[in-house]
């Protein structure tokens, strides 16, 4: 299995569909990356200011939980595609910190696409690279 | 290079990983602890985090395990180099082994190639001999 699923086109790009680590991923990502910018900048602007935690009560704990699924697709991202363990945390810890999940998807992203032009022999299943 | 399987709970990165899980998850239960006390105390927001607390264990608990199970020789860019070349050399193989044993099943039903190709491996062994003494005289 390619980075890009069986669906990919001979050209390895149009029209093929995400392989489904990366969707994962990507859906996680850009999820929590909505949820934390909301909770920081209107939901404790409004605790603050306004004085009424509602906001930050409700997007606070759906962001902790999509925060947990986050955590494992990324990681799940990151073992697929090998990535060292400082570089792998960081990954999981963009989950915490506005703005750094969206750059995060995009970086994973890019190294996805990059990696089934310079090594084709890479999938995303790792068991299936060992030896 | 494969670790062998003992190995994998002792070495240096081992160590450390248990180290880390050691204070992750007693971390974990223990803010698990205070929030249940939060909760108890009228901020039902520490019912979310109680159960929260518990996740991150069992995924500190699932970091730890693939850390120990995967091969450090295999990540990271260089590690997908020695894949790849890895790949390459089965590959390579492969197709020797293929090519040699469709060769050999040809032979075996055509004997008038078999002789053929018995000629010019002959005359590959003449040329090399008479190729080689010219070659170290230069």
């Amino acid at each position: 299995m390619s980075l890009r699923t069986s669906s990919t086109g001979p050209d390895g790009n149009a029209g093929g569909a995400l392989h489904p680590a990366l969707l994962r991923y990507r859906v996680m990502a850009y999820t929590t990356a909505v949820l934390l910018i909301v909770l920081v900048f209107v939901g404790i602007p409004l605790q603050v200011a306004a004085s009424s935690p509602q906001v930050v009560n409700v997007v606070g704990t759906i962001h902790g939980f999509c925060y947990i699924v986050y955590l494992f697709t990324a990681f799940d991202l990151t073992r697929r595609l090998r990535l060292k363990l400082g570089k792998m945390v960081l990954v999981l810890l963009a989950g915490t910190v506005p703005f750094c999940a969206i750059v995060a998807e995009r970086l994973l992203t890019r190294m996805c696409d990059r990696s089934t032009v310079e090594m084709p022999h890479l999938t995303l299943d790792p068991s299936a690279q060992q030896g | 290079m494969k670790t062998r399987r003992g190995e994998i709970w002792t070495s240096r990165r081992a160590l450390w990983a248990h180290l880390a899980i050691a204070i992750w998850v007693p971390g974990c239960s223990l803010a698990c602890w205070w929030q249940v006390q939060v909760a108890l105390s009228g901020d039902d927001l520490g019912w979310v985090y109680s159960v929260m607390w518990p996740c991150f264990a069992v995924f500190g608990i699932v970091f730890w395990w693939h850390l120990l199970h995967d091969d450090p020789e295999m990540i990271g860019t260089r590690g997908l180099r020695r894949s790849q070349r890895t790949a390459e050399g089965h590959a390579g193989a492969e197709e020797r082994r293929r090519s040699e044993e469709a060769i050999r099943l040809a032979e075996e039903q055509d004997p008038e190639l078999a002789a053929y190709n018995d000629y010019l491996a002959e005359l590959s062994r003449q040329d090399g001999a008479r190729i080689r003494p010219s070659t170290r005289r230069r």
